[in-house]
């Protein structure tokens, strides 16, 4: 008796505490993304004599900040804009064969695309760089002695194509599937060639996917640090510029050029979202002859083939090849024959014991990561019930602008407003370490477990939450038993993100580590010291990690959504 | 000369026959119905006559051409949907642009005949809608307008009234044959009810298990069905098993399972056979006590089901058998539960069959 009085009273308590989480979730989302930089906003407001000194008017390089601060935003805008188009013609083909053919080996190449999703970015920016850059990358080929491409945009570019190219491909098949392949059909019978009807009927249909992926793969080529830092030679985007004016503390021009970067992004977010949704497809012409020869089976082999091998080419093979490097340089320099250039030596027998900071750096960022998606499950799932059923719609539409800022800012700029809030120069509660980084990942990760679990939830009918009601649950028991099994799925696909995201995370980290070292980081100093060998261990010891990690939370899924436990 | 034929046409999916040997011409200007069951391949024919799907085997003749060759886009037949496939992102006007418009005609000659044909469907008040403001029926009338502004002589229509409320399904399909019948159109009607495919065919073709069972008017399917599975499918019937004992020229005498006598009309029957009679529930009477007639069947009253204008009874025989039986309320009688009643039908109202050899049970499946 006690103890039902006890349960029950307890889950009265917590059923208010479900409903009033907002109380609980606002203040969270906006203590840790927003207030930060709304802070380095007015840092830069209310200091703007110093910052123009140092920006505008240096005693020494005059406004040489300013020039170089220009060209690294231009850069970080051309990168994401060619990146965001390549992505879309190379990669709608390639969704467009994932999607609606079936052949041999479609399930491989289908989980092959995600593959660079599973690779971090330093990690994989590495990769990148000893493919199209070293002598034993493609250069070795054509028996070129120094590789293919030096560090520079372009090689920046070729590297986010890598990790942007899945985000495209995603966003895409899922709703080329989704897309009724009857609208198709009806085109044909009306006389319409497969490339006219594609052109005409699918693929105004599918541009909220082409929005989507357009979107992501921009605002990921724009923020990201870790790959970029190890590809761009002297040539520096505008995320990098942050990282490195901080660590040599020259605060006042970061904060105006993190001000800069997230008044940018934001604005051209939404800018881009709303011109994107009011923009028609132009489908007045029609060219029958010319469409219907491209309908034909040459041309669409020639299409299949093409995409198939620029997957390989430019994504996949990229992605990898730090495994074939590591094999190559295992035991010794494959040009020398010197031990000392091998894996085994520099990480293992070298002096400087280089195994031992990368094992304390794993268990570093594992734990960072662990932490990091705790808080995020728990504050997440709240926000997304508030994003999906709140009451006004207003507060939902508004919450879901919210969301997206985090996402389309560079994450060096949110780990700098956040340095700039918390620590020394602001309120001075936190120094860099171990903790500053995991409030700085969560912030970036936490729109994305947001997203994950309502876009599930918005998909899910109400009448089975309505049926529970019926057969007489109280909410909180509707909530345990049956709304918690059925977003388990987005739940999983959040930790998932959250987690990798985390994982791979380099430049926020870098801006607020302190004398803490993350996998990622620890890849970056090993390439930045020229120990090629040993950084690329660390990759394969970080892309494995992730990879394994990943393989058991979608294991997790399957048995999450085959068989719902109450 | 908008005429179909098929040519021993096959279609398998993995294991399973969807289309099996099935031919069948249709002529120019008939409205002919495909009739059957939900998965008996109906909807596999329709799609191999337009080009969606490919046959494995067979020929699929438009005219005097064989287009198994020619892809979907050229062949000119219009197709309507049954969930409409009414392109969402276009008005209900570029809709039905939209297939003159791919055939590349000119401004003038596009807006002259969407005009027309969104007339004929009387929705020319609704031009500049888009899909999500119109009704299932106004949706299906744009599929239908969409198909033939094209001009095309054939009119595929895949469960055009599948998905509509019945007042509209009755409102539509009177629509449907009238404006077929004003354009002269040949139509193919595909659906799974045999009261829709009775009102609006010219001819229907019953398919079962991927194979055509019977071609014919309406009405000679309703009163000379080529086996046991039609009567059951088109209309209603009670079966009667029994043992020829003796055959007349046109008259049989059947011996049931309790060893009464029946008399029937039948031919190309011989002593000896196993057949099944049916009987049509308007064509069995109630016989007053006593009145001795031809045919006499004797059971009780096991249900009762007032349906109107009549009242449908369900009476157990003697033997065990089932006969329903439909008496107009006209007649007065009010039944009881348990009641004894004398059944009686005249010979020539039975329809006989041989007994079917793989069971009546299975022969009646839809399946």
């Amino acid at each position: 008796m006690m103890m039902s009085g006890f349960k029950a009273s307890f889950r009265r308590t917590l059923v208010k505490r479900l409903k009033n989480s907002s109380i609980i979730v606002l203040p969270f989302f906006f203590l840790i993304a927003l207030m930060p930089i709304i802070y380095m906003f007015s840092y830069v407001f209310f200091n703007f004599g110093e910052v123009y000194r140092w920006v505008f008017n240096d005693p020494i390089s005059g406004d040489a900040r300013w020039v170089f601060m220009q060209k690294s935003i231009l850069l970080s805008f051309e990168v994401a804009t060619l990146v965001t188009i390549v992505d879309i013609i190379i990669g709608l083909p390639m969704a467009w064969i994932l999607s609606r053919y079936d052949f041999w080996g479609k399930k491989a190449v289908d989980t092959l695309v995600d593959l660079p999703l599973a690779v971090p970015t330093s990690a994989l920016g590495f990769s990148v760089f000893l493919f199209w850059g070293s002598r034993g990358g493609l250069a070795s080929l054509f028996g070129i002695e120094t590789g293919l491409f030096s560090r520079g945009p372009m090689m920046i570019v070729l590297a986010h194509i890598a990790f942007t190219y899945p985000y495209v491909v995603r966003s895409l098949t899922a709703i080329i599937e989704e897309v009724n392949i009857g609208y198709e059909y009806a085109a044909r019978t009306l006389g319409a060639s497969s490339v006219t009807a594609v052109r005409t009927i699918t693929l105004p249909l599918i541009k909220p996917g082409l929005i989507t992926g357009a979107i992501l793969a921009f605002t990921r080529s724009l923020g990201e640090t870790g790959a970029t830092i190890l590809v761009c030679g002297i040539y520096e985007t505008a995320p990098l510029v942050i990282v490195a004016w901080r660590q040599l503390l020259e605060i006042p021009p970061a904060a105006f050029l993190g001000m800069i970067v997230v008044a940018v992004a934001v604005f051209l977010l939404y800018v881009a979202t709303y011109l994107a949704e009011r923009w028609r497809f132009p489908l007045r012409k029609v060219w029958p002859k010319a469409e219907r020869f491209l309908s034909g089976k040459k041309p669409r082999s020639v299409r299949d083939l093409l995409s198939t091998l620029i997957f390989f080419l430019l994504v996949l093979i990229p992605s990898a090849f730090t495994l074939v490097y590591m094999g190559t340089w295992w035991s010794g320099s494959p040009f020398t024959r010197s031990q000392e250039a091998g894996v085994v030596y520099q990480v293992f027998l070298a002096p400087d014991r280089k195994w031992l900071s990368l094992w304390m750096s794993i268990l570093t960022s594992l734990e960072i990561s662990t932490v990091v998606t705790c808080i995020n499950l728990a504050f997440g799932i709240p926000m997304a019930l508030l994003v999906v059923r709140g009451k006004s719609r207003r507060l939902r539409g508004f919450l879901e602008a919210l969301l997206n800022i985090p996402i389309a800012i560079p994450s060096a700029a949110l780990g700098f407003s956040a340095y700039l809030l918390w620590g020394a120069k602001g309120l001075g509660v936190l120094s860099p370490g171990f903790w500053l980084v995991v409030l700085v990942h969560t912030a970036a990760t936490y729109p994305y477990m947001v997203k994950q679990v309502a876009s599930v939830l918005e998909g899910l009918p109400p009448m089975y939450e309505e049926a529970a009601r019926t057969l007489g649950a109280k909410p909180f028991s509707v909530f345990r038993m049956v709304t918690l099994p059925l977003i388990m799925p987005g739940i999983l696909a959040g930790t998932i993100l959250s987690f990798t995201r985390s994982l791979g995370e380099t430049g926020a980290t870098i801006v607020v580590m302190g004398t803490i070292r993350t996998v990622p980081v620890i890849v970056v100093n090993w390439v930045e010291a020229m120990a090629l060998p040993a950084a690329a261990f660390a990759s394969v010891v970080l892309i494995a990690t992730s990879y394994v990690l990943m393989l058991l939370f979608r294991h997790l899924i399957d048995i999450v959504v085959t068989k719902p436990k109450f | 000369m908008p005429d179909v034929k098929l040519v021993n046409v096959s279609k398998r999916f993995g294991k399973i026959v969807a289309v099996d040997r099935v031919s069948l011409s249709v002529h120019d200007g008939e409205y002919l119905t495909l009739l059957g069951p939900s998965g008996c391949g109906k909807t596999t024919v329709l799609r191999i006559i337009s080009g969606l799907t490919n046959p494995d085997e067979g020929e699929v003749y438009v005219g005097e051409r064989l287009v198994n060759d020619v892809p979907v886009e050229e062949r000119g037949i219009g197709f309507v949907f049954q969930l409409f496939a009414v392109f969402p992102h276009l008005t209900v006007w570029e809709n039905v642009a939209f297939g003159p418009r791919v055939l590349g005609w000119s401004t003038e000659r596009i807006e002259e005949e969407c005009l027309r044909v969104l007339r004929m469907v009387r929705l020319e008040n609704r031009i500049d809608a888009y899909p999500n403001e119109l009704s299932f029926g106004e949706l299906q009338k744009v599929g239908l307008a969409r198909a033939i502004a094209t001009g095309s002589k054939i009119l595929l229509l895949d469960e055009p009234l599948g998905a509509l409320d019945a007042k509209v399904r009755g409102e539509l399909r009177l629509e449907l044959r009238r404006l077929v019948k004003d354009l002269g159109l040949t139509a193919i009607h595909v659906t799974h009810d045999q009261e829709e495919a009775m009102v609006v065919s010219d001819r229907i073709a019953v398919m079962r298990k991927g194979r055509i069972v019977q071609v014919d008017t309406p009405p000679r399917l309703y009163s000379h069905p080529e086996n046991v599975f039609l009567v059951n499918f088109i209309g209603e019937a009670s079966f009667l098993e029994g043992t020829v004992k003796n055959a007349g020229k046109t008259a049989l005498v059947v011996e049931i399972r309790d060893g009464s006598i029946i008399r029937v009309s039948g031919k190309s029957f011989r002593i000896g056979d196993r057949v099944v009679v049916a009987l049509r529930p308007e064509y069995v009477k109630i016989n007053a006590k006593g009145n001795v007639g031809l045919n006499r069947l004797h059971g009780r009253v096991e249900r009762t089901k007032f349906v109107g204008w009549f009242t449908r009874v369900e009476v157990r025989l003697d033997n065990g058998d089932l006969i329903v039986v439909e008496e107009p309320m006209s007649n007065g009688h009010d039944f009881e539960v348990g009641e004894d009643l004398a059944l009686t039908f005249r010979p020539r109202d039975a329809l006989v069959f041989h007994y079917p050899e793989e069971g009546l049970q299975r022969a009646l499946s839809l399946e």
